[in-house]
This record gives C-alpha cells, structure tokens and sequence, in this order.
C-alpha cells in the first residue's frame, strides 16, 4: 500500500500515519497478518525521525490494530478484533460533533452528507 | 611513456568526464532539474528547456576549450603533472556551468511559483521490501571465494618465496621495484581484497537500503523503475567486485612469481580490468538513467496534477549537499548525477565524511613524506 504524507498539513505525521494505516485494513488494502516496515525504515522512508514512526506503531499496538514482534517486526494484527465500545462511540461522537458542525454551516445538507459516509462505508468490507 | 599517459589520461578521463557533463541532463528524471524540484507539468516547458539548452551550450564551449588548451600546452612540454593537473581545472569549470544554471533554474522556480497552491506529498510503499528480493547477497560468495583463494595460496607459497619479492610492475608487466619479503609485503594485496570486498558489498547493502524515490504524479511506474535500476546496480558492483579481485589475484600470482608476469596476457587483463568497470558504469547509467528514469515500464499511472513532489530543496545545499537532521536515513540519492550521497543532518553521515577526507588526505600526503 501508498502511503501519502502531507509534511505541510495540520494534521501532524503520525496522525497521518495512522489514519491511513487503519483505512488500509478497512479498504482490504493491508491484509490481516501483512508485514510492516520495521520503524528505520518507514522512518527512512519518509524523510522523518524514527520516534513519530515508533509512536504511530505503539499507538496501533496499544488499540490492537497490529502486533510487534521482537523477532519478525510489525505485522497487521492477524486475528483482528477491534469491537466499538461505550468509550469509543463516545469519541466518535464528539468528532463528528465538530464535522457537521461545519459541514452544516458552509451548507452542506443532511442527505450530502449521509451520502458521503455511505460511499465510504461502500468500499469497505 | 608520455604519449602512454596522454592517451590513458584521454579516453579515460578528459573524454568521459566532457561527454558524462554534456549528457547529465538526460539522465536526470523530468522533475528534477539542476537540483530544483519542479512539478511534471511544466517540466518541458520553453523556460525550463532554455536552461537545459543554455547549460549544454556554455558546457561544450567553455569544457572543450579548457580540454584543448590544457592538452596542447601539456604535448608541448611534455608534461605529465599537467595533464593530472588539468582534471581537476576541468571539475572545476563542470561545477560552475553547474551551479550557474542551479541558480538560474532556483530563480525561475521562484518567480513562477510553481510550488505554491499545491499539495505537497510524499509518497512511501509499505510493502515493497518485502516482495521484491532484488539480488541474493549469497552471489557475493564468488568474490569471498577467490579472496579466500589467493589467502591460502599465498600462504601455502610464503615459505618457498626469495628474501626480495617484486612489488611493482609497470603496464607491460616489467618489474620496476623489488621489497624485502615480509608479513606486510606478501600479504598486502590479499588484504586489500578483503577491503575492497568489504567495500562493494557495504554498497550494495546502501543501494538496497537507501529509500525509493517515488514520484506523486506516477507512484506504481516510479516504484517499478527504482527497483528495477537498483537491481542493475546491486549486479553492477557484483560484477565489478568478482573483475577487481580477480585482477589482484593475477597480480598476486606475479608477486608470488608463479607466472611470469611479462606475458602479452598482463596488459590485456589489466586493459580489461580498467574498461570493464568504466563502460559497464556508462552502460549502466545509460540504461537506468536517475532512479531507473530511463527504464520503459509500462503501467502508467493515472496522471494527478494537484498534487506534486514534496519540495525539499531548503535540504540540499546547492542541489549537491544533503543536510536534514529530521531525517532518519543516512543515504539518499543524488540530485545531480546517479548514485546516492550521503546525509550530512546525521552523526553517522558526518563521521563517514570525515572519515573519507582523512583517507584521501593520507593517501595525498603519504607519498611525499
């Protein structure tokens, strides 16, 4: 899978990282079990310092998304089960309490919207 | 004897060196010019190849004049210093058509505001390391084997060698200097083969590692060509590693007097061993050109011009020198040229410098003590 990093965007590196490495799994673009770069070289890869590629893997460790191993490095967690919870319901709430905030007010209707996350949940499977 | 050096020094270097200076352009990928980043759209545009034009124009006026007149003035005295000297007078003049057009191409790019408005990406492949094993490092056997080869035969011959052994030989393979046998000047060569071996495939470790340079506006295609050039140059270095040690051990074999080394067959191997490195190295950049540039791949890409290739020149000095402390990796590839360069932001890449200029100095200075 493309990673594309953004260095100019408000959306700090590691974010970026880890928003499109879980999109990945979601889009069937990273398979279950699927090595990663070890941290050197994604790290090197991208032309960054190797502690934002060690927080990105640690942050999707601790939530389950991967397993690292001392031996075979970073692979997408093969028996995935990340379930939703009350507390992540409760976060998700509290981003798209922002997101349509905005979105209402520069007009864009409910419908629209509703659409946009259907065409999203679409390509997932 | 100088008409030998003349000749050598010609097809060797002053030709090499004019026509690599000429072409360089063409070797470089489209949205790299002069070390300036420039986005894909306008990299053919009118201002962009007037540069292009302009540099090639002062490169053959200004190199070819400096080559005659060097060359003329040197048949005339007879002067060898000269003709060693005049290389590095002909750098020279290539670092300035260089840097005149650098600045020119840095200008342009300001004006024009190329950059801005755009998203700036950098691209990386997760998964390419993994799937695509681009030389056996096991191949690198064949050169550990011939040095381990001439180890134990030189050893087998020490006791049986003369008080005086021949450690010089001129092209012809005539001995022109003989040393007292010792442990330092029997295995000397040996031991320098460790080295070079040791050096080749650290390279070829640095050409697998260094990070793929993948462009936005046609990643798939990009990425194929990288790995595609990187794995004509792991066989380079391969090749060129089995040639070099194979040449020391028939020097070797000369020291060792095991075969006399006036036969016809010195000045073709060490003929050979010159001409192979130096036109497969041509052949190679020819064919690869800048990160695999030149190398037709054919799935193409849907072409995105919103966005363009992360504009990192703040991190390269003139377009030649890398310095990014934010960066993690050591080795990077170069702007202008083919081949990788080193990252000056890092510890480590400092010390590889100074490490490098401390062994050139000695080996400048040591000859005159």
């Amino acid at each position: 899978m493309f990673l594309q990093i953004e260095f100019e965007s408000d959306i700090p590196i590691y974010q970026q990282i880890k928003n499109q490495i879980i999109r990945g799994i979601a889009l069937g673009e990273l398979k279950l079990g699927e090595d990663l770069p070890s941290v050197r070289q994604l790290a090197s890869d991208i032309g960054i310092n190797f502690h934002t590629v060690n927080k990105v893997y640690n942050q999707l460790k601790q939530e389950g998304w991967v397993v690292i191993h001392r031996k075979s490095g970073v692979m997408i967690n093969p028996d995935l089960n990340v379930y939703n919870n009350k507390q992540y319901i409760e976060s998700l709430d509290e981003l798209l309490k922002f997101t349509t905030a905005e979105a209402y007010l520069r007009g864009v209707t409910k419908e629209k919207f509703i659409e946009l996350i259907e065409e999203n949940y679409n390509k997932y499977f | 004897m100088f008409l030998f050096i003349f000749l050598l020094n010609m097809f060797t270097i002053y030709l090499p060196l004019l026509l690599i200076g000429y072409f360089m352009p063409n070797f470089i990928k489209k949205t790299l010019r002069f070390g300036i980043t420039i986005p894909e759209k306008v990299s053919t545009s009118e201002e962009v190849l007037k540069i292009q034009k302009n540099y090639k124009r002062n490169y053959a006026l200004s190199a070819v004049t400096i080559s005659i007149i060097l060359n003329v003035i040197a048949i005339k005295t007879q002067s060898v210093n000269l003709l060693n000297f005049g290389i590095f007078i002909l750098l020279g003049i290539m670092t300035i058509n260089y840097l005149h057009s650098h600045n020119k191409a840095k200008l342009l790019k300001k004006e024009k505001g190329w950059t801005q408005n755009k998203k700036q990406i950098v691209i990386v492949d997760t998964s390419h390391r993994y799937k695509q094993k681009y030389l056996s490092h096991h191949w690198f056997w064949i050169p550990i084997t011939i040095v381990i080869f001439t180890i134990i035969f030189t050893m087998v011959q020490y006791s049986n060698l003369p008080n005086q052994i021949p450690t010089q030989f001129d092209f012809y393979g005539n001995i022109t200097n003989y040393t007292n046998k010792s442990f330092f000047s029997v295995f000397g060569l040996p031991i320098t083969q460790i080295g070079m071996t040791t050096m080749f495939y650290i390279i070829y470790r640095i050409i697998q590692r260094a990070k793929p340079s993948i462009q936005v506006s046609r990643p798939k295609a990009s990425l194929k060509q990288n790995q595609i050039s990187k794995r004509y140059w792991a066989i380079y270095m391969l090749v060129i590693s089995i040639i070099i040690n194979l040449q020391f051990v028939y020097i070797q074999l000369n020291v060792l007097q095991v075969i006399d080394s006036r036969s016809k067959i010195s000045f073709l191997i060490h003929g050979l061993s010159i001409l192979i490195p130096m036109i497969g190295a041509i052949l190679v950049a020819i064919k690869t050109g800048q990160s695999g540039s030149r190398i037709k791949v054919d799935n193409e890409d849907e072409v995105n011009n919103n966005v363009i290739d992360r504009d990192d020149d703040i991190f390269w000095k003139w377009g030649v020198f890398y310095y990014n402390p934010d960066d993690c990796s050591l080795f990077i590839e170069k702007r202008f040229g083919i081949g990788w360069t080193i990252n000056f932001g890092r510890p480590a890449g400092m010390a590889i410098m100074i490490v490098i200029l401390i062994i050139i100095l000695v080996s400048l200075i040591l000859p005159l003590i």
